[in-house]
């Protein structure tokens, strides 16, 4: 398949306080791809998508989305190209689901630019193709992991962005909520890249993986590709054993205990 | 037993859900009501003994009519008493909208004029004005003494909290600063002579006495002007509640838009200060009551806490005019009495959840 290049990280070097965090990353990611990004903790994954969220600015190298520097976008547009699923959500005011939603419409809006009903209908659908609608006045706060998610993922929907980044979403959720997850991003048929703790989840949901180690891309291609017993058993220091999915044609992931 | 309660259950929420936009009108009803009816009412209220009828009778003869009313109480409701009412109004209205907008862009419920230091600092500012100048100082002069002192309180609270939103941290330095601009505005005090220190006390813990018509203009537009801004501005306002990070990400510049907003409320404050004194707490109560009754949309939280931020300071004031037999209590002293209160309820509230 040949489709365009929608993101390009060119020597992309971060410093963090004259600390390397990420140094000389390439690659880029096609319309249409769901891209994955796996790594050890502390290995600068989060930091990589603050650079192209424009959260992190490059020490040096650049990152282009549809062929321009992202700094060279206007913060709104770049809201329109990109949304952003973060790990943890923080809320004291009392916001509620609606609202929260609402909020993708944030770079779409004009000063004093208030909902319209065509906006609340959109935003009624979207409640309800997250299964959210009776948990539609409820506070954010008080709702479970997983159904956080689903509010920040309607909320994605709605910024109706060409790109989504996804900053570990399947943190803290139960295996149902994960996989729940993974299928409704999948079915949207956008271009997406996240971030994963879990291996497995990444062999099955992604067409290709990014595995960073210390701040370096250490290797970039299909799951097959990436996810090699070796590769696992150098860089996240356990020992692992990888064969064929027996339901699916992916690699699986099994971890040995014992010695 | 259950099987009859629970479609009741679905019963009921579903008829909650379509008596919405019901609930939505009559809150917009009642404020509006509390509006007209506040002002009307707060009048017939002071020293003077004046009715309920004596005020329409005025107001009716204000409009071209005939009524029979004595030409004192006429004097004393229109010169002294309307004013000091429309000053409360525009004092409740704007601390509560400045405590509503450093609310959201503080991310801290606790948040507040008076508790951020721009009160002392506006305080500091409008007293070291009069006492350099002496009490014939001109309004602006004072408001902007008060503005620069207000101003000058923000942005030392940024720099000592950072840039990041810690609600203690921020809380923490707001006090800090508070506490210096307490002690300085105390030593301009003490430097004074007795009489000037006197009226500048009273003064400094917040009183409408010295409204009049004139100076009802320069707040009045200034609260008019940072309600427009801060409307057009609603929408990045709401992004900014789930997060910096998460503000960003939906194309809102979070550092401009905080210190433009900071400094909107201190100006808001200072302005204020500057007419009628260092009223605490109701920037920090108004905005979260009408953030409990209504759902919440940032635009109304704004305009209600503005209506009834008002109101509240128009019945505040009605206290503060009739508590005391033969004198006036500072209506600082009550907001202040009130608030430490309530703050003290929030505060047990967010420790019991958290």
């Amino acid at each position: 398949m040949n489709r365009k290049q929608l993101l390009t990280v060119n020597n992309l070097t971060w410093f963090a306080q004259e600390k390397e965090i990420l140094s000389d990353v390439n690659f880029h990611i096609n319309q249409g791809e769901f891209v994955g990004m796996i790594g050890p903790n502390g290995a600068g994954k989060s930091s990589l998508m603050r650079c192209l969220y424009r959260v992190n600015k490059p020490t040096e190298g650049s990152v282009e989305f549809d062929g321009q520097d992202i700094w060279q976008y206007s913060a709104k547009l770049n809201a329109k190209n990109i949304a952003v699923i973060l790990q943890d959500h923080t809320e004291q005011l009392g916001l509620t689901v609606m609202d929260v939603i609402s909020q993708g419409l944030t770079p779409h809006k004009h000063l004093f630019e208030w909902d319209t009903p065509e906006d609340r209908q959109k935003i009624e659908r979207l409640i309800s193709e997250v299964d959210l609608i009776s948990l539609r006045d409820a506070p954010f706060n008080q709702l479970s992991g997983g159904e956080k998610q689903r509010v920040m993922l309607a909320r994605a929907m709605l910024q109706n962005p060409q790109l989504l980044i996804m900053d570990e979403p399947t943190n803290h959720l139960d295996v149902h909520y994960q996989v729940e997850l993974l299928q409704k991003v999948k079915k949207l048929d956008m271009t997406v890249l996240a971030s994963f703790h879990d291996l497995n989840l990444a062999a099955a949901f992604c067409d290709s993986i990014l595995l960073i180690h210390h701040g370096k891309l250490l290797a970039f291609g299909k799951p097959e590709d990436v996810i090699t017993e070796k590769n696992l058993n150098d860089i996240f220091n356990t020992k692992v054993v990888v064969d064929q999915h027996p339901l699916y044609d992916h690699p699986r992931i099994t971890y040995a205990y014992y010695e | 037993m259950t099987t009859r309660v629970l479609p009741m259950l679905i019963m009921n929420r579903s008829a909650e859900m379509k008596n919405r936009p019901f609930k939505d009108l009559l809150i917009l009803c009642s404020a509006i009501l509390l509006l007209v009816l506040s002002p009307l009412l707060s009048v017939c209220f002071g020293a003077a003994d004046i009715s309920f009828n004596d005020v329409f009778a005025i107001i009716y003869r204000l409009l071209g009519g005939e009524a029979d009313v004595s030409a004192i109480k006429e004097r004393i409701v229109l010169e002294l008493r309307f004013p000091r009412i429309i000053l409360a109004f525009l004092a409740g209205a704007g601390l509560s909208l400045s405590g509503a907008v450093l609310q959201t862009v503080t991310r801290n419920p606790l948040a507040d004029p008076y508790l951020f230091g721009i009160s002392s600092g506006a305080s500091f500012g409008a007293v070291l004005v009069i006492a350099s100048v002496g009490a014939s100082s001109s309004v602006v002069s004072i408001t902007g003494g008060a503005f620069i002192g207000g101003a000058l309180s923000v942005l030392l609270v940024v720099s000592l909290a950072g840039m990041g939103v810690q609600i203690e941290r921020m809380l923490l330095a707001g006090v800090a600063v508070q506490f210096m601009f307490s002690s300085a505005t105390s030593l301009v005090l003490y430097l004074s002579d007795p009489q000037a220190a006197a009226s500048l006390l009273f003064w400094i813990l917040g009183s409408f006495t010295r409204a009049s018509w004139d100076n009802l203009l320069l707040p009045a537009v200034i609260i008019a002007f940072c309600l427009v801004i801060f409307l057009a501005f609603s929408r990045p306002l709401r992004a900014i509640l789930s997060g910096d990070e998460s503000a960003k990400a939906l194309g809102v510049e979070v550092y401009r838009l905080r210190i433009g907003m900071l400094l909107l409320s201190s100006l808001l404050t200072a302005t204020l200060v500057a007419s009628c004194g260092g009223i605490g707490f109701v920037g920090l109560m108004v905005p979260h009551i009408v953030r409990r009754i209504l759902l919440n949309h940032s635009q109304y939280v704004l305009i209600g806490s503005a209506i009834f931020g008002g109101v509240f300071m128009i019945w505040v004031d009605v206290l503060a005019r009739m508590l005391l037999e033969n004198s006036e209590l500072p209506v600082g002293v009550i907001t202040a009495a009130m608030g430490s209160m309530f703050f003290l309820l929030v505060l047990k509230r967010r420790t019991g959840s958290a």
